[in-house]
């Protein structure tokens, strides 16, 4: 895999998506490769090593769900899908199955790259072992497990270091309320996700300079929680 | 091939009295009826005796018509009849002299105990006349109950299932037990609710509800006839020559011992009932039902379709705009970026519109799903004012957050898409580079999320009416296009999450407030679990 230009695979049924795609794709540094049906797609990917899947939910032959579950099943590359809105059930279920963020159309680039490049940077992470996370004030050493803003130390419980843990190793991406709850708590009870609500609350007085408008920890409505980058901040202010 | 319309647990309706009602408590009934009236004689007897006026004769009589009148009214004839007898014996063995023996000597009291048997008799008869004309007035009135429920379903029912259901539930009612209509299905599938049936009463319902014999010649059959399978009787319901349904009823085992009578009775019944049918037109009312549905299925074909048709071209356009306005070649040059955003911003303006016709088309098809959750008020400001951050920057937005909300319970998504709204028409009303305000505040029992904007403002007659689909003021309509849907789809969404909506003005030209009010729970959730 080589960092210069990730290879991205698009599987869209769309001909104008796959165009407008690999026009803002490419423009990014991107190698773009694409299929029009996920049988073509799944053929591509096992094909060439490929460090990034695009892959719409509305594909005519393959449930968008299956075909993440299938190239979970021997890879562990990015995925990240392109739904509709009004259907946040799906997005949680996709998620959980094993894709790294999602986006709704229509979405703008911007979004799009920032989501990507967040979810290659945290496989690289997990490969070479970047321990530090940086976003805007806030510092985040994964192996130190210290957090630092503006140079001094935040004091931490083991639960909300915890949290913040889990969000920075995927910084970026959106991470469900369901894995946070059972990476922080044990519990996969999706009924305790207003316990989670009010713990970010007090996390957010923490570490935001407004809490109550945060630029750091993001909710993503319906869905869970994502902890800005960046290329986050960047794209909000479009 | 068949199907059994479901009438659910609540909607049958307690079994009118069957008219060959028989009493509960049988032995209980008759004690009563014999003894009351003996009682009664007694009394009176002890009665007129205390009072020694055991020589008048019209006295005596009067008297003893009352327990006559009351046996006859309670009981019937035979205690009437009886009590009669008893008054009469009563009068002449303690009353009349010679006392303590049957016989009465003065001939006037002899007339007059005849009399009095006469009048007995004209009076029992009269009051059981009235008796069993009240009893046929209640049982009338039972069935236009019955009936007038019965079409009050037919009205409201939307789909063939609701219609059979009515039947069944008005069958059952005048019958006084539950029936069971199976009736011919489109698609042919096979119900479990044949399964129920012992084998021979399935088959013959299957072979009756089947295709007609192909060859032509052999006789049909009785279409109409009723059959009596095990300890089931079966009717075959026609309207018009069309086979409409078949109509199942379980004997009991008395009934089943005479059948014919039960059958005559149950079929008299039907046949009654397939009258009304023919007359409330039931054939036609199911025509509609499915031409009801089927546009429905339409309905929810064409916006998924016209969703679907629509999104992609218009994903291309954002997505291609998006990538132009960032574009080197283009920022560097003033002309291209000015154009580059106004294409950016257009189509994220047609984003929005579609979006508000499909979720005003999922309004009015009640297909809108509220996912309840407990939510921060505060994270779906932050969230809306992040989708519209670009619509926004032309105003200042002045944002007030409480801290430290009690969370509601509200679907998010939908509340979000509510704020949306509002967000957008406050811009849209308000002059370029005026303030917006945008509050979440909490308040006696409610966290109220408010949008005030400086712009056209509303009148008081604008405020009762801006809720309303369709309604656009005409103050403003001329000057700007709209759907007059915003709104209403405000409210629409936020009802759905259990919230109200108000709006509030100072008047025209004095800008607005609007007003998301979800309620808070008691039980809202304040504690973390031990965090440590």
């Amino acid at each position: 895999m080589t960092s210069q230009q990730p290879i991205v695979l698009v599987i869209d049924d769309e001909a104008p998506i796959r165009r407008f795609l690999r026009a803002g794709l490419e423009l990014e540094g991107f190698t773009v490769l694409d299929s029009e049906s996920a049988a073509a797609g799944l053929r591509q990917a096992t094909l060439r090593a490929v460090d990034l899947i695009i892959l719409d939910l509305g594909l005519p032959d393959w449930d968008g769900s299956a075909l993440v579950e299938r190239i979970r099943g021997w890879s562990e590359v990015p995925i990240i899908v392109l739904s509709v809105r009004a259907n946040e059930v799906e997005k949680v279920k996709l998620l959980e199955l094993g894709a790294d963020d999602y986006v709704v159309k229509p979405f703008g680039m911007a979004e799009l790259i920032a989501r990507a490049k967040a979810a290659l940077r945290r496989h690289t992470r997990t490969d070479a072992g970047e321990p530090v996370v940086h976003v805007g004030p806030l510092e985040i050493d994964l192996s130190a497990r210290k957090v630092t803003r503006n140079g001094q130390a935040v004091p931490l419980s083991p639960k909300e270091y915890r949290l913040l843990h889990v969000l920075a190793r995927h910084a970026g991406n959106v991470v469900t309320q369901k894995h946070l709850l059972k990476e922080v708590w044990g519990t996969s009870h999706v009924e305790d996700a207003h316990y989670l609500r009010i713990f970010v609350r007090k996390l957010r007085h923490k570490i935001e300079d407004v809490p109550t408008r945060p630029t750091i920890l993001l909710t993503e409505l319906g869905v869970g929680y994502r902890l800005a980058t960046s290329a986050t901040v960047d794209e909000a202010e479009r | 091939m068949t199907t059994r319309s479901d009438t659910g647990g609540g909607s049958l309706p307690p079994p009118a009295k069957s008219r060959q009602a028989v009493p509960n408590g049988l032995e209980h009934g008759w004690l009563v009826a014999l003894c009351a009236p003996l009682l009664l004689v007694i009394l009176i007897t002890a009665g007129l005796l205390a009072f020694k006026r055991t020589t008048e004769p019209t006295y005596v009589a009067i008297c003893y018509l009352i327990p006559v009148v009351l046996a006859a009214a309670h009981s019937g004839v035979w205690p009437a009849v009886l009590t009669a007898a008893l008054s009469v014996g009563a009068s002449a063995y303690f009353l009349y002299p010679p006392i303590y023996s049957f016989k009465v000597d003065d001939t006037d009291q002899v007339l007059h105990l005849a009399l009095f048997a006469v009048v007995a008799a004209v009076m029992g008869h009269l009051v059981l006349a009235m008796r069993s004309n009240a009893r046929a007035a209640r049982e009338r009135e039972a069935e236009v109950a019955s009936l007038h429920q019965f079409s009050q379903h037919l009205a409201t029912a939307s789909t063939a299932d609701d219609i059979f259901a009515a039947i069944e539930s008005h069958l059952g009612s005048l019958i006084g037990r539950p029936v069971i209509v199976f009736r011919l299905e489109p698609d042919g599938t096979s119900p479990n609710s044949l399964d129920r049936l012992p084998r021979d009463v399935a088959s013959e319902i299957g072979a009756r509800l089947g295709p007609p014999p192909q060859t032509a010649g052999e006789p049909a059959g009785e279409p109409a006839a009723p059959a009596l399978v095990s300890n089931w009787l079966l009717r075959p319901l026609h309207q018009e020559d069309r086979l409409l349904c078949i109509v199942a009823v379980e004997l009991d085992g008395a009934e089943e011992r005479d059948p014919r009578r039960t059958t005559r009775k149950i079929d008299q019944t039907i046949s009654e009932a397939a009258r009304t049918l023919e007359r409330i037109n039931v054939g036609k009312a199911l025509a509609e039902a499915q031409v009801r549905a089927e546009s429905e299925t339409l309905r929810q074909a064409l916006i998924g379709s016209v969703s679907h048709e629509l999104f992609t071209p218009l994903a291309t356009i954002l997505g291609a705009a998006s990538i132009l306005v960032k574009a080197k070649a283009i920022t560097e040059n003033p002309r291209l970026k000015t154009l580059a955003t106004v294409l950016r911003d257009e189509a994220e303006r047609l984003n929005s519109d579609i979006q508000t016709l499909l979720d005003a088309s999922r309004i009015s098809s009640n297909s809108v799903q509220p996912r309840m959750a407990w939510s921060d008020a505060t994270d779906i400001v932050n969230s809306a004012i992040g989708r519209r951050a670009q619509r926004l920057s032309g105003h200042e937005l002045v944002i007030d957050m409480a801290t430290d909300l009690p969370m509601v319970l509200a679907d998010s998504l939908l509340i979000e898409q509510a704020l949306l709204q509002m967000l957008d028409n406050a811009a849209k009303y308000s002059p370029p580079g005026a303030p917006i305000e945008i509050t979440v505040s909490s308040q006696n029992s409610a966290v109220l999320i408010a949008v005030t904007d400086r712009g056209v403002g509303l009148t008081a007659d604008e405020i009762a009416h801006i809720w309303e689909r369709f309604y656009r003021a005409p103050r403003v309509a001329g000057a700007s296009a709209g759907s007059g849907l915003g709104l209403w789809v405000a409210r629409s969404l936020a009802h759905a999450s259990g919230a109200s909506v108000e709006a509030a003005s100072a008047g025209a030209g004095l800008g607005s407030r609007m007003v998301i009010r979800i309620p808070v729970n008691e039980n809202s959730p304040q504690e973390t679990i031990p965090a440590a």
